[in-house]
């Protein structure tokens, strides 16, 4: 068992067993999200109250799950790299953040665009989107932290401490949100993605949510390799690989 | 516990901008908003319970930045480290210290505030209650971010950035707690949730800011 | 059990820099251990290292054969590290600084206590001091104050970074005297100076960075 965590969580391992799945990630990714995108865009057909405007939910609602999941996953990976001091952890950990922040910038604009044409306003303080704004804001911050802290390993566990700081908090912070946008707005706005879908357009959705966790995976396993390559750039296994020693 | 208590006292007694600043801080930001809004008492009434909590929030927020900083920079923050003693002790020492001299302070000054604000004065007892739960909750979180963002530049900015998204459920808590009393509602909901966030910040941040600051203090050369 | 401190193999970079490679030795009871280099050689980082406030990108430190990591209660109780900066409040006058550090190493604060600190301060020559702000003692002056910690706090292992820096000739004599007493009390001290040192009674093994 110990072994297999060893060998598990060895550099130069991960590092080529990053390389040989990635095509296969990206490949099924390319796929799903083609096919989530024809369907949806296309096939599924339009809502009874919305138009086409809905439609925008098959980018939005699959970016707001991701923008959620990464953050979780960036504190799991903390967490295990503040407990068991797994380097692995932490490279998984600052590979998410840009990621998962973009997902949280694309699920905020998403819904932006789809406001106008629903509310006729561009913003609204709705309880979703101030919780996904804050959400940014918590992305902004680990990453802000870790580029000040110029020691590479205090960086990393600073950034870390912030990450299970977040994770505790953030359902705090929907809550809290949630609550007071109800406060401030007794009327209720339908939401989007939670009133009873047609099956015709839910299948889409449910391949665009799959689609965008493969993307999340592929680009996260490239981030990875470069993560390791940065962190390992002294030791000899890099300097005889073969993409490393052409140039 | 009480001998870091005392030190942190006699040190904060000799350097009284520690404690007189984030007061006048709070005086000076609330009085701006008259002038930026205009003085009509009903508009003032009620933006005035959020206006209080965002200038309690930022002034002690502003001010705990500097929370470890001296004992950094003096090499006490090592010592400390290297004690003995739990350091996640001693952090929520400090953290009571800073707040009887920066918190208290706000707390005392609020009802005038408030008045100044055309705040109705069944809100006023509120207000404080309020204040009193948020202000520790919020040192509490403040004292995470100050021990992240030891002895680094410009660690005040990054410092608001770090904090001020973890610090959003008190501020609507207490914020709404302050409305619900000025229009004749009953406040004690969301008295008990400040409450329970306060709980929670006790018994978590003195792990994280001590977890942090052992960090921060490794990290420096 | 003799061997006290053990550092494998310790490796620092700083970014491109190779600061400390391969650096190892033990230190046992009795021994005296000088650390010697250039300015920016690591030495600091080395001790720091050792009393477990800083990160080495390779290595381990051992006291009494288990990791600082998973022993550092121990090593906090066992040690003394006297850093570049002394730890001492410019606000605070030094018999209320020394209360700090022994309320620190669990002496409990009272009159005896007091009476220690007094005690340790005349043999410093300090005692007119006692009750002044340290921001208006001279620098040598406050080293003494820090240097006082010596004849307070039970430690085994001394971990001193500079600790003449500002003395004077009757300071490095006290110094000198201090640990020689300390390390045929069974001690032991890793310290740095740039100044040779002759500790009565025992030979100062010297590591070059």
């Amino acid at each position: 068992m110990f072994k297999w965590i060893h060998r598990f969580g060895s550099a130069p391992f991960v590092y080529r067993l990053a390389g040989a799945l990635s095509p296969w990630v990206g490949m099924a990714c390319l796929i799903l999200l083609c096919a989530g995108i024809y369907i949806g865009l296309v096939v599924a057909p339009s809502d009874y109250e919305q138009g086409e405007s809905y439609r925008i939910i098959y980018v939005h609602v699959p970016a707001a799950i991701l923008s959620m999941f990464v953050y979780v996953v960036m504190a799991i990976a903390s967490a295990i790299f503040l407990i068991w001091r797994l380097k692995l952890a932490d490279v998984v950990a600052q590979a998410s953040a840009p990621i998962g922040a973009s997902f949280t910038f694309l699920a905020l604009v998403t819904g932006s665009l789809w406001g106008k044409p629903m509310w006729g306003t561009w913003w609204i303080w709705d309880g979703r989107l101030t919780s996904e704004l804050l959400l940014l804001f918590l992305y902004f911050g680990y990453m802000a932290l870790r580029a000040a802290i110029e020691q590479p390993q205090s960086a990393a566990r600073a950034a870390a401490v912030l990450a299970v700081v977040g994770v505790i908090n953030i359902p705090i912070i929907h809550y809290s949100v949630e609550w007071w946008s109800t406060l401030h707005q007794p009327a209720t706005i339908s939401k989007m993605g939670e009133s009873s879908m047609h099956p015709s357009m839910k299948r889409p959705l449910f391949m665009m949510i799959f689609g965008f966790q493969l993307l999340y995976a592929y680009v996260l396993l490239i981030r990875m390799r470069t993560g390791i390559l940065q962190r390992e750039a002294r030791t000899s296994w890099v300097a005889q690989l073969p993409e490393v020693a052409r140039d | 516990m009480r001998c870091i208590f005392q030190r942190e006292w006699s040190v904060a007694m000799r350097n009284p901008g520690q404690w007189v600043n984030p007061l006048l801080f709070f005086i000076v930001v609330v009085t701006l908003f008259p002038l930026g809004v205009g003085p009509s008492p009903q508009t003032l009434s009620t933006i005035a319970p959020g206006v209080l909590w965002v200038s309690a929030l930022l002034a002690v927020l502003l001010s705990l930045g500097a929370l470890f900083d001296a004992d950094y920079s003096d090499g006490t923050l090592e010592q400390l480290a290297l004690s003995g003693q739990s350091l996640p002790v001693i952090v929520l020492a400090k953290v009571l210290v800073h707040w009887l001299l920066s918190g208290m302070p706000l707390l005392l000054m609020s009802p005038v505030l408030g008045l100044l604000l055309n705040l109705p004065s069944q809100a006023i007892p509120v207000l404080m209650v309020s204040l009193l739960l948020g202000t520790l909750s919020l040192s509490l979180i403040g004292a995470i971010g100050a021990a992240l963002t030891v002895g680094l530049n410009q660690a005040g900015v990054l410092l608001s950035l770090l904090v001020l998204p973890l610090s959003v459920p008190v501020l609507i808590f207490g914020s709404s707690a302050v409305a619900a009393a000025a229009g004749d509602f009953a406040a004690s909901g969301q008295l008990l949730a400040l409450l329970a966030l306060l709980i929670l910040a006790l018994s978590l941040a003195p792990l994280m800011a001590s977890l942090a600051l052992r960090n921060g203090v490794s990290g420096g050369t | 059990m003799n061997e006290l401190l053990k550092v494998n193999d310790v490796t620092v970079w700083r970014g491109d820099n190779l600061l400390l490679d391969d650096v190892h030795f033990a230190l046992n009871a009795g021994q005296v251990l000088q650390v010697r280099g250039a300015n920016g050689s690591g030495k600091t980082t080395l001790l720091r290292i050792v009393c477990g406030v800083g990160f080495a990108d390779e290595g381990s430190v051992q006291w009494r054969g288990e990791s600082i990591e998973r022993n550092r209660h121990q090593l906090n109780n066992e040690l003394l590290y006297l850093g570049h900066k002394p730890g001492i409040k410019g606000a605070l006058n030094p018999i209320e600084n020394l209360r700090i550090f022994c309320a620190l190493s669990g002496l409990e604060a009272s009159t005896k206590t007091d009476d220690l600190i007094k005690n340790a301060l005349a043999n410093l020559s300090l005692s007119d001091k006692a009750e002044l702000p340290c921001r208006f003692l001279s620098a040598g002056q406050q080293r003494r104050v820090a240097l006082a910690r010596l004849l307070l706090q039970h430690a085994y292992l001394w971990v001193l970074d500079e600790p003449l820096t500002s003395l004077d000739k009757a300071g490095l004599a006290w110094v000198e005297n201090q640990i020689s007493q300390h390390v045929s009390n069974g001690g032991a001290v890793l310290l740095t100076t740039h100044a040779p040192l002759q500790v009565k009674g025992v030979t100062v093994n010297t590591l070059e960075l």
